[in-house]
């Protein structure tokens, strides 16, 4: 996967080394959505960091979102939701899943955001080389009510 | 300073029969236009032994006027360092074929109204833009009233836009760009994504 250290591996608390992960930091400031990778080597040596922006309300839903929070990747700080992000390939695209609760979530109890800026390309290669699009080829996008 | 309705006077007096080739933009679009040549050849030839070629999917103009229209006014605007809606408002011709590409200003009176006597919206446009872009003076009112299609539709957004602005704590701007999705990597999808176009 990585060159990361068994003692990392343990400290980040990673219990199988050998599958990548997200996680996203609980407040990235603003409308700013943190997004840290454990996998092969992307633009860290642990895997792929990036921030992007988010609607508002999407970043106040993770703020106050109540769950077990873990380790930075790449500190000591506990701010970091597991478990919370997944990215689906459609035949049509790419969409992000959000599961933190929300007034204004747009699907049943979760954000289902698109993938709408060149810079989504980063994170869109690191999830493939990883195998963290899962495929639902079958269906297309869901384009909400907005 | 000069006022609205006299400025743009002034500058539909300048360029009253001028006429601007408008080749750079012709070539951009000349792709497109023979690709779908291509296809009207294609129903042509096959019109009488099946209907795939004359659906409303290939028969669609493929190159819209508002794109061609925009291409041409953004060079003018430039140009003559004016904003580009005043293009929209003045009486003109553009004519993009294969043997000739030239917009023309033609010799009409300008149209500020709708037949009702409400102001069209390119004139509230134009004057909107000429007072950003310092042309006019700052405490010049807009004399015209808008048709109630308009006023509906700015009083509708407006609604939207604060309600946003309310609910999240946005300035205006924040509330705008939030709506529209602007700037944002992420963005909600909207029902306008479904392609309704495919096979």
């Amino acid at each position: 996967m990585n060159e990361m250290t068994d003692e990392y591996i343990q400290e980040k608390e990673i219990e199988n080394d050998s599958k990548a992960f997200l996680q996203v930091r609980q407040d990235a400031g603003g409308n700013m959505l943190h997004l840290q990778g454990f996998g092969t080597e992307g633009n860290r040596d642990y895997g792929f960091a990036y921030r992007y922006t988010v609607p508002l309300v999407v970043a106040d839903a993770i703020r106050d979102y109540i769950g077990d929070r873990y380790l930075s990747l790449a500190s000591d700080q506990r701010i970091y939701f597991r478990n919370v992000i997944k990215l689906y390939r459609h035949h049509d695209g790419i969409q992000i899943h959000i599961d933190v609760p929300s007034v204004h979530n747009n699907k049943d109890d979760i954000f289902v955001l698109d993938l709408s800026s060149p810079l989504c390309t980063n994170l869109i290669t690191w999830a493939d080389e990883n195998d963290l699009l899962v495929d639902v080829h079958k269906d297309g996008k869901y384009t909400g009510d907005n | 300073m000069v006022s609205f309705l006299d400025e743009v006077q002034m500058f539909h007096n300048k360029l009253k029969g001028e006429q601007y080739d408008i080749n750079d933009e012709f070539k951009i679009i000349k792709p497109l236009l023979d690709a779908h040549g291509d296809i009207l050849k294609y129903a042509q030839q096959t019109a009488h032994i099946h209907s795939f070629w004359c659906s409303d999917f290939f028969m669609t103009t493929p190159v819209a006027r508002c794109v061609v229209t925009h291409l041409v006014f953004e060079k003018l605007s430039k140009l003559h360092d004016k904003p580009i809606t005043w293009f929209y408002l003045l009486p003109h011709k553009i004519v993009i074929d294969t043997a000739y590409q030239k917009v023309i200003f033609v010799n009409e009176d300008i149209k500020f109204l709708d037949d009702e006597g409400y102001a069209k919206p390119v004139t509230k446009a134009a004057f909107h833009d000429a007072l950003a872009q310092g042309i006019i003076p700052e405490d010049e009112e807009f004399l015209f009233q808008d048709d109630p299609d308009s006023l509906e539709f700015l009083t509708h957004t407006k609604e939207v836009i604060q309600q946003i602005s309310d609910s999240l704590g946005l300035s205006i701007e924040d509330a705008v760009k939030h709506l529209t999705g602007e700037n944002f990597d992420f963005t909600f999808p909207h029902e306008s994504d479904k392609n309704d176009d495919s096979l």
